[in-house]
């Protein structure tokens, strides 16, 4: 029997994330070249070359690409992909006459004014857009005939832990939920030249596994600083027809590269072959603390020596006494089976079968499923028998995905079957797209409001409307897991049933105090999160000024019961090893500015504020583009170089820090904040691998041999 | 004495090893029937202290994965084959001398010496017990100590992974936990070292008694 009904809410929530994982979907989208739907001459995804570093709690993803064009006339190149998770994009950069030129940051009318005046006036320029939620979209003019365009673009996230597992997620495939898109555009998503991603982890914890679950044939090796690295690429060797011999057989994408140094290719005995690569598929990777790492605070400052106003990301991994804790529940499940789950809703269906397969015999649930209209699968609450859950099955794999989203109606019908006198908890499956029906995200917020239930959500794909969906759990003090169908099942399944069995603390406060008049603290950012759960991180931005010492305190409740965890530290008089802080403060406040634009309605002071935001610290963001154009038309339009002078100065920190051994950023370790460890999985396995399978077959020959011998 | 070989042999043919082919068939059934990892089963520090004890017996039978289940039930064929048909194994001693006191260890030591560990689950842990039985078994029916080498070898590879990190994860946030396979090792080595030991110092005394006995018999014929 479970432990508990509230930590039966996470397991069946990792149930639920694990079983959406376990079907595949039937078609997934991908990142790729635009063209016009209807045929017409197409320019070629020629490289695509990934880099990623992660270090002191955020990730940088520098994507390079190159676009050829072997038609006969001037093309425009336009690639879209999908949004990653509070992706700050902080450069595009497009090469002019073989220089590198980066964007800078206008208005997003006035800079799709500019690209297309440049266009006409038959100049380069190029044109970085965000799609909402949706796509980041890149616009390049021209691509010459037999000529090729070169292409980098950057964005900053951070990339934090829960229960000492890391995630980063290079999303490729494209969700499926802008149908207006999909019938205008169809995307060249293969990669007919090199492929190739690589990911440096550099950590002052001990990261002791790595991992990416749907590439395992990826190279993946320790350096002897501890830091990790991921290659995986499409290039395999061979030799050339002149040498007599055939073409050996190109590597399958994400197999391990043969490497070629610059002696061979000089030499030329031996060219490279490239199997060609879709954009199709995630690449996920996980990395693994080691178990006994402690609780911390951690914090990354930026300020220049000579600088005013200095920028912080302070990261709480707390360690606190969560115990387990015992209650039961109704369950209600709200399924999205809209024509935008078209690809997903076969692993719907099973991630939910899974769920109920796990319910305790003394549960009851119940199924909403909505599109246009809303439909109640079963007319009660029912209780968990073998018939009852043979027949949900049963209408649940018979689910089609058609029609709109009403996702207000569905939620709003599964909140009203709710029985008052029951514990009960909401979990909401959707990739979050509503279009019919109530879609202002302020009138999802006030339904919640109305109601004592906790919501979990799913969030499916790459294109999902997170910016409602994570708030709106958030305010209803669940958790929403965003899933790939890169995701690793048994991982998910971990990262949540680590919360599983455990209390909660709730009614969340931060406070951080300077201790002297020497030092000012101000315009503290993050998520607003009111509960937070076993293994979850807590991450602020801010800013300050001056030096010296504050105090910072947690305080909450835990069942009840009030708790609070103090620590102080101190503020340094210049740091200046990562200015990207300053850009993950800017993206920050952009979220909170969007969300109260999403809450309350447009409101031009706020909307003007994320715009000043964005071009002061250069991030793409709903109202703003980036745009590239030969270095003097950027005088002539009197838009200043701020964007470049930061790249700069990040590039300077970026190579001072690659020459440097990986700093701790701990601080408060004088006054520990946290008394208790940081929560792990916990979880052990009994595990004997290949290597232990391989010895164990082994023995059995030698063995039998030995009986044998001993026989005759 | 007859040894469980020649009684065997005195059955027209070699056993049967009934043992391992019921923990194959338990542990495939299980995941079959209930899945990976099922939450009643598996070992959960929290359900055990509230007095859910059969997961310290079950724990060792649930997988996380099918790559988990096939290494794992692939390794219990063939070393418990081995051990359950061979001269100094059989399928009681298996079952009483071997596995099971390998799970009361490794269960003990999940309990009283890992607290952080919240939940386990696998058989490897009760292998590597049985991966130290085979080896003493090969030195028993070699006559070469080089055998037991294998023991060291296997302590060598948890440290290795120890320093290292495990040499193959069958899931990402549940490990290898290289504690349990440590006491599985170091469970069955002991066993079978000190059965080894006490088999043959009885084997010494016994054929010194019987030695001793003639020599009597002989003194006794020349006084009468």
């Amino acid at each position: 029997m479970f432990k508990s009904a509230f930590g039966m809410t996470f397991s069946l929530a990792a149930a639920l994330c694990a079983g959406l994982l376990i079907a595949q979907p039937e078609e997934a989208g991908a990142a790729g070249l635009l063209t016009p739907a209807g045929g017409g001459p197409q320019l070629d995804l020629q490289d695509h070359q990934v880099s990623v570093v992660i270090e002191d709690g955020y990730a940088i993803t520098t994507i390079d690409q190159v676009f050829a064009n072997a038609t006969a006339r001037e093309m425009e190149a336009i690639y879209s992909f999908p949004v990653p998770r509070k992706a700050a994009v902080s450069e595009f950069t497009y090469w002019i006459d073989g220089k590198p030129v980066s964007g800078e940051v206008v208005e997003k009318q006035k800079a799709r004014e500019i690209y297309e005046g440049e266009k006409q006036a038959g100049r380069e320029a190029g044109l970085a857009e965000q799609d909402d939620y949706r796509s980041f979209d890149i616009s390049v003019w021209p691509v010459l005939p037999q000529d090729d365009v070169r292409v980098r673009l950057s964005y900053i996230q951070p990339a934090h832990l829960d229960t000492g597992i890391g995630r980063y997620l290079y999303p490729l495939e494209e969700g499926g939920v802008d149908e207006q898109k999909l019938a205008f555009w169809t995307a060249n998503e293969e990669v007919s030249g090199t492929f190739s991603f690589d990911l440096h982890l550099r950590s002052d914890y001990v990261v002791e596994a790595l991992r990416l679950p749907e590439h395992p044939a990826a190279r993946v090796w320790q350096e002897a600083d501890g830091s990790w690295r991921v290659h995986i690429d499409n290039a395999a060797a061979a030799k050339t027809p002149e040498e007599g011999d055939s073409l050996s057989q190109p590597a399958a994408p994400g197999v391990t590269p043969i490497s070629l140094d610059s002696a061979q290719e000089e030499e030329g005995p031996v060219t490279r072959s490239f199997q060609p690569v879709r954009l199709d598929r995630d690449i996920l990777v996980y990395w693994r603390q080691k178990a006994d790492e402690p609780a911390r605070v951690d914090l990354v400052a930026y300020k220049a020596a000579d600088g005013e106003r200095g920028s912080f990301m302070l990261t709480l991994t707390p360690g606190m006494d969560l115990k387990p804790i015992t209650q039961g529940r109704d369950w209600v499940f709200v399924l999205d089976r809209s024509g935008s789950m078209g690809g997903k809703i076969a692993t719907l269906a099973e991630g939910v079968s899974q769920a109920l397969r796990k319910l305790n015999p003394e549960d009851r649930f119940r199924i909403v499923a909505f599109n246009d209209g809303v439909i109640d699968l079963q007319s009660q609450f029912l209780p968990v028998t073998d018939e009852n859950l043979q027949r949900a099955l049963g209408e649940l794999h018979a689910l089609t995905a058609d029609g709109g989203t009403n996702l207000f109606g569905g939620l709003q019908r599964g909140l009203d079957v709710i029985d008052a006198d029951r514990i009960s908890a909401l979990v909401l499956v959707t990739d979050g797209v509503a279009n019919v029906g109530r879609t202002q995200t302020r009138d999802f917020f006030e339904l919640m409001e109305t109601h004592d239930v906790r919501l979990f959500t799913a969030i499916m794909g790459n294109s999902a409307n997170r910016p409602l969906l994570e708030p709106l759990t958030q305010a209803a003090n669940g958790f929403a897991a965003s899933v790939s169908n890169a995701d690793d099942v048994a991982g998910l399944l971990l990262q949540a049933t680590a919360k599983v069995t455990h209390e909660a603390l709730h009614g969340l406060s931060l406070e951080l105090t300077p201790e002297s008049g020497g030092l000012r603290i101000a315009d503290v950012r993050g998520d607003q999160i009111e509960t937070l759960y076993r293994g979850e991180q807590l991450v602020l931005f801010g800013h300050y000024w001056g030096e010296g010492a504050a105090q910072l305190s947690l305080s909450g409740e835990i069942s009840g019961k009030p708790v609070r965890y103090e620590t102080r530290f101190d503020f340094p008089a210049a740091a200046t090893l990562n200015p990207e802080v300053e850009r993950l403060w800017g993206f920050a406040e952009i979220e909170r500015g969007l969300q109260q634009i999403a809450l309350l309605g447009d409101d031009a002071d706020v909307k003007q504020s994320v715009v000043d935001t964005s071009k002061e610290y250069g991030i793409l963001s709903p109202y703003t583009s980036m745009v590239v154009l030969r270095d003097e038309r950027f005088q002539e339009l009197g838009i200043e170089r701020n964007n470049q002078q930061r790249l700069t100065k990040e590039e300077q920190s970026r190579q001072k820090r690659q020459g440097m051994a990986v700093t701790s950023n701990r601080v408060g370790q004088s006054q520990p904040m946290f008394s208790s460890p940081r929560p792990s999985h916990g979880g052990g396995s009994g595990d004997m691998g290949l290597i232990g399978l391989y010895i164990a077959v082994t023995l059995l020959i030698i063995g039998i041999s030995l009986r044998r011998r001993r026989g005759a | 004495m007859r040894s469980p070989e020649a009684k065997a042999a005195s059955h027209g043919g070699q056993r049967l090893p009934w043992v391992t082919l019921g923990l194959l068939a338990v542990s495939g059934l299980l995941y079959a029937v209930l899945g990976p990892a099922p939450d009643l089963l598996v070992y959960d520090r929290a359900a055990v202290l509230d007095g859910q004890l059969w997961r310290l017996l079950t724990g060792h039978l649930v997988h996380l994965d099918g790559r988990h289940l096939a290494y794992n039930l692939g390794a219990l064929g063939c070393l418990g084959y081995l051990y359950e048909t061979a001269a100094d194994g059989g399928s009681r001693r298996l079952l009483a001398a071997i596995l099971g006191p390998a799970a009361i260890a490794v269960s003990g030591l999940l309990l009283l010496a890992a607290p952080a560990t919240l939940f386990y689950c696998g058989l490897s842990a009760l292998l590597n017990a049985l991966y130290a039985a085979v080896a003493v078994s090969f030195w028993r029916q070699s006559g070469k100590a080089v055998w037991l080498l294998l023991i060291p070898a296997g302590l060598a590879k948890i440290a290795w992974e120890a320093m290292n990190g495990p040499i193959f994860s069958s899931g990402l946030v549940w490990p290898p936990h290289l504690g349990a396979h440590l006491a599985g090792l170091l469970s069955g080595s002991l066993y079978c070292l000190l059965a080894a030991y006490s088999e043959k110092k009885a084997a010494i005394s016994s054929s010194r008694g019987a030695s001793s006995r003639s020599g009597l018999e002989m003194a006794s014929r020349r006084a009468a």
